[in-house]
């Protein structure tokens, strides 16, 4: 990731989280999408993104699908039920960070 | 306009990637979709170069973290290992499996003396070790295609090796044994065997899924 080492601990929850939203998706499109979503503030490397997403491969939370596309061949990723439970528990420890990050930082907004 | 980069642009970048040090199929598939992915988008941005030139560009730029990419597969690779060694060991097959092996000796003490008996628990594990590590040698050779995990399996094949090497070796000769002596060799010849064999079964799914994955060219 090419912004900051505060990205990196959100990343799998990120990328659960994008293909949440979709059927499918490949490594390009992912960080193609990220860019758009962050207006190109985040950007995610190749030596980021694929070690993660074997990671979550390796862990049984995405399925993969290989297609002949463009004369080449393209991996895609799809969430399956254990990456949606995943999905739904990750999203809300991030939000109870940024809650707790938010507390410690500025008080007065803090919520709770 | 969508511009798609020629077979011959391709197998550029393939062979660029190979010679740089990538050379997992499963992990070089992704990169170099990746990158030609890149060329094109930059091509429908308006770059009008050559492809040789943007190539060039994004490699300058980008090389160091495409490389980094295998060298960090080997955590997803034994998190793999290890989920399927477990599910085959943890299953009804496997438990059976397992005693199937270590009751066949216990039988064996009945028809024979326990010198002939010790022989083959330690000899056992020898065999069945040369016919995995043969088995799995076939099994890594899929149209010369290399896999990241099937390749990382082989180290598992090798540490057993070294475990059975260790407690039963074949060049140390057996003296006389006790009947508990052969009991605890007995569960240790057991459970190399086990290992090896479930081994074995795991390096055989992961092929089946890396074919039905990947062969489709």
């Amino acid at each position: 990731m090419a912004n900051s080492k505060l990205y990196k601990g959100s990343l799998t929850t990120i990328i659960l989280n994008l293909l949440n939203d979709t059927d499918k998706m490949y490594g390009y499109e992912i960080t193609q999408k990220v860019k758009e979503l962050t207006h190109g503030k985040l950007q995610i490397t190749e030596g980021a993104l694929y070690p993660a997403l074997h990671k979550l491969e390796a862990e049984g939370l995405l399925d993969v699908e290989v297609a002949k596309v463009d004369n080449r061949l393209r991996k895609y990723y799809k969430i399956n039920k254990n990456g949606t439970k995943e999905t739904v528990s990750k999203l809300k420890e991030l939000e109870t960070y940024i809650k707790t990050m938010q507390a410690l930082i500025n008080p007065k907004l803090s919520i709770e | 306009m969508k511009q798609n980069l020629s077979i011959e642009n391709i197998q550029f970048i393939d062979t660029y990637l190979t010679k740089s040090g990538i050379h997992f199929t499963d992990i070089k598939i992704e990169m170099i979709d990746h990158v030609a992915s890149e060329i094109n988008q930059q091509i429908e941005d308006g770059d009008t170069r050559d492809f040789y030139y943007i190539f060039k560009d994004y490699m300058v730029e980008n090389k160091a973290f495409l490389i980094k990419v295998e060298d960090k597969f080997y955590k997803a690779s034994d998190k793999k290992i290890l989920k399927s060694f477990l599910k085959k060991s943890c299953s009804l097959k496997g438990v059976l499996l397992l005693l199937t092996i270590f009751f066949s000796f216990r039988i064996l003490e009945n028809i024979l003396d326990l010198q002939q008996v010790s022989r083959i628990v330690k000899y056992a594990p020898f065999a069945i070790m040369i016919f995995g590590i043969l088995l799995y040698l076939l099994l890594t050779r899929i149209k010369k295609e290399r896999y990241s995990s099937l390749e990382r399996i082989g180290i598992y094949f090798f540490v057993i090796s070294q475990i059975n090497y260790h407690f039963y070796s074949p060049l140390i000769e057996i003296e006389h044994i006790s009947n508990s002596k052969l009991l605890w060799s007995e569960i240790g010849s057991s459970i190399i065997i086990f290992v090896l064999i479930i081994l074995t079964a795991s390096a055989f799914e992961l092929k089946k899924e890396y074919q039905f994955n990947y062969n489709i060219l």
